[in-house]
């Protein structure tokens, strides 16, 4: 009876009504994120400050903001740092080194003594690799600083004892602290697109021949285009968007400001919200035209999709 | 061309699941050979252990004489065709054929120029642009047999290349198949599991069950001769009869003895069965339905029957008899539509009966 309805309700819902059902999610959407959005672009257009006159009563500036950005020396050192950090860490060190850890993942181990050995060998670096994704960012960070300052096991290492890698190499302590606990994200999704890739398909390449290099190249590559670009989206997004990490290890730095912490610093520490605005702005343009490139690149590769 | 022997191949699967056991072949140059059997039987494992995709747990195989145990399949040179075909999806069907020659490095005419040449022999040549998902079945099942046969492999390896086509097509590919086998003269070494297409290919068969080949023949020595009750019970469609029976001497006759049915056997197969088991002893009577005919009540040997099903097939009719609790297939070449529960008379043709020994299985005659 109840199931009777719980039907009759359903089936009102089956046509041009189903898309009433989308309601509730695009209020949600509407209030937390597209209002913002329009928020800070229309904030970004003003002189409106968090704290003194401009609190209360900010005009229409136009341009200013953006033009203020261009020339400041540190805003443009910010985007520079934020592509380095995000090629070097992301694009190459994650997606590189998690394809790679994949591929190790789903390799067959010979049989024997030796075989076991690599076994076990590949399922403490798997478990440690996602270790690393899983505790808490703020946990990686302190850990980060621990290894890069004076006295560190890293700083000693490269260093010697009287200074402190991540003071001499703040660039290089980021990037490496990112790889190390983003890496297991391309790598299970990796995995995941491998498992897809039916054995046979293995098969047949090596029966035709195939070396290992070239089965990797002319088979297992291209079959994992679309897992490559999903996975560059993403981390691309996260990695120019990258806060917290960065900022426990760094700080606010005089050099090799990232460009989140510029927009922190600009909207909390200085309370120039309209500007720390148009600086987020001109960010989401870049991110959205790299994405929006790499799905092109991607069309033109998997026409076979 | 090439010949293929396996020497006493065993592979046994972690923790000691035995897919072959001590299986040996001699393949010839040349020869369409099919390793048949139920599914489960160890007949895919054994063709990829040829292939290079498994290695064996014990036992070597050879290639012309040259023992490529050790070698992976890149340097073996064969091809396969796999049961789902696995043509490269992000390849154009041209890629697909031209991948093997890519790899060998050939010259871009030379590989242009074979891959026209097979894809004409297989009425491809339309296609060629195109991607494997916009193929229907048997397009794409002629693409793989484009890829496996472009480069000219010392052998073939077929996993049940036709299974995944419609029946019609099937049959349909079947000829073509051993057409371009006889053509070209490569050594096939083709698993199946449709009896059919084992006994319409092979020049030989190898009848495989539980890892072990149980019998190698020509397929009319394996459908006229089985060895086993398996390999009689699995040729054949409808297939062979069996009936437990006790075998007996009755004065200077032999006979056999089952239900309430008495058949007075040919001296000389009587005497050889005498030979090997002794009389008194239970055997197991093999007898295909064409080999049964309806007959009189007065003729020698006739036993009574009544009809259980009738399955008309056109041209044949498969009449199902009951003989007190045994249910016996018969074929009769002909149209014939019997009320169920009809009362019949039959006969077996006692020069074309098989005896087999209900222990080993074997056959005794």
């Amino acid at each position: 009876m109840r199931a009777r309805v719980l039907d009759k309700i359903l089936s009102f819902f089956e046509g041009p009504w189903a898309r009433l059902l989308m309601f509730p999610a695009l209020a949600f959407m509407g209030i937390f994120i597209l209002f913002p959005l329009v928020w800070s672009v229309y904030l970004s257009f003003t002189n409106y400050r968090l704290t003194g006159p401009e609190a209360v009563n900010y005009t229409f500036v136009g341009l200013k903001n953006y033009l203020k950005l261009f020339k400041d020396s540190e805003f443009l050192d910010a985007i520079r740092n934020s592509f380095v950090f995000t090629f070097l860490s992301a694009l190459v060190g994650q997606t590189v080194l998690g394809l790679g850890l994949a591929l190790v993942a789903r390799m067959k181990e010979p049989e024997g003594v030796l075989g076991k050995v690599l076994k076990i060998l590949k399922i403490v670096t798997i478990t440690v690799v996602f270790i690393s994704w899983v505790i808490p960012e703020v946990v990686a960070g302190y850990a980060w600083i621990s290894l890069t300052e004076t006295g560190g096991f890293f700083s000693t290492l490269f260093m010697g004892p009287a200074k402190s890698f991540k003071f001499e190499h703040p660039m290089e302590t980021i990037i490496i602290a990112n790889i190390w606990r983003g890496t297991a994200f391309s790598m299970i999704l990796f995995i995941a697109a491998l498992e897809s890739i039916p054995s046979y398909i293995y098969e047949a390449a090596e029966i035709d021949g195939a070396t290992p290099w070239q089965r990797f190249r002319y088979v297992i590559l291209p079959l994992l285009s679309g897992a490559i670009l999903v996975d560059l989206i993403l981390i691309t997004i996260w990695t120019f968007g990258l806060f917290t990490l960065v900022y426990i290890i760094l700080g606010v730095p005089f050099r090799t400001m990232h460009w989140t912490i510029y927009v922190y610093y600009k909207g909390i520490d200085r309370y120039n919200v309209s500007l720390a605005s148009a600086a987020s702005n001109i960010m989401f343009l870049i991110v959205l035209a790299l994405i929006v490139s790499y799905l092109v690149l991607m069309r033109k590769l998997r026409r076979w999709g | 061309m090439s010949t293929i022997r396996l020497e006493s191949i065993t592979k046994i699967f972690p923790p000691n699941v035995v897919a072959v056991d001590n299986v040996s072949l001699k393949i010839e140059k040349g020869e369409f050979f099919v390793l048949l059997g139920p599914s489960g039987c160890g007949k895919t494992t054994t063709l990829r252990i040829i292939a290079g995709l498994e290695k064996p747990t014990r036992g070597r195989v050879y290639i012309d004489e040259e023992d490529v145990t050790d070698l992976p399949p890149r340097k073996r040179d064969i091809a396969m065709v796999f049961q789902t075909w696995a043509l490269y999806p992000h390849m154009k069907v041209y890629d697909n054929i031209a991948f093997p020659l890519k790899l060998r490095k050939l010259p871009q005419h030379e590989i242009d120029r074979r891959v026209r040449e097979v894809a004409k022999m297989l009425r491809i040549e339309e296609l060629l642009d195109r991607y494997p998902k916009q193929l229907s079945g048997g397009q794409q099942q002629r693409v793989a047999l484009a890829r496996a046969l472009v480069r000219n492999p010392r052998a073939w390896l077929m996993d049940e290349p036709l299974s995944n086509l419609d029946a019609l097509l099937r049959v349909q590919m079947r000829a073509e198949l051993k057409r371009l086998q006889k053509e070209l003269k490569i050594t096939t070494v083709y698993v199946t599991h449709d009896q059919v297409e084992a006994m319409t290919m092979a020049d030989r068969i190898a009848v495989m069950n539980r890892g072990r080949v149980l019998q190698v023949g020509t397929p009319f020595e394996v459908y006229h001769n089985p060895r086993t009750i398996f390999v009689g019970g699995f040729i054949g469609s409808p297939p062979m009869n069996f009936v437990r029976a006790t075998f007996d001497k009755v004065g200077e006759n032999y006979v056999l003895r089952f239900e309430n049915v008495s058949l007075t056997i040919p001296s000389e197969l009587g005497k050889h069965i005498e030979n090997r088991v002794g009389t008194g002893s239970e055997v197991v009577i093999g007898i295909r339905p064409e080999h049964i005919s309806l007959a009189s009540a007065e003729e020698e040997n006739a036993i009574p029957g009544e009809i259980y099903v009738v399955e008309p097939l056109g041209t044949e009719t498969i009449l199902n008899v009951k003989i007190g609790e045994t249910v016996i297939k018969m074929k009769v070449l002909k149209e014939l539509i019997l009320p169920v529960g009809e009362r019949v008379w039959i006969k077996f043709d006692l020069d074309r009966i098989h005896i087999f020994d209900p222990k080993t299985e074997e056959a005794i005659v």
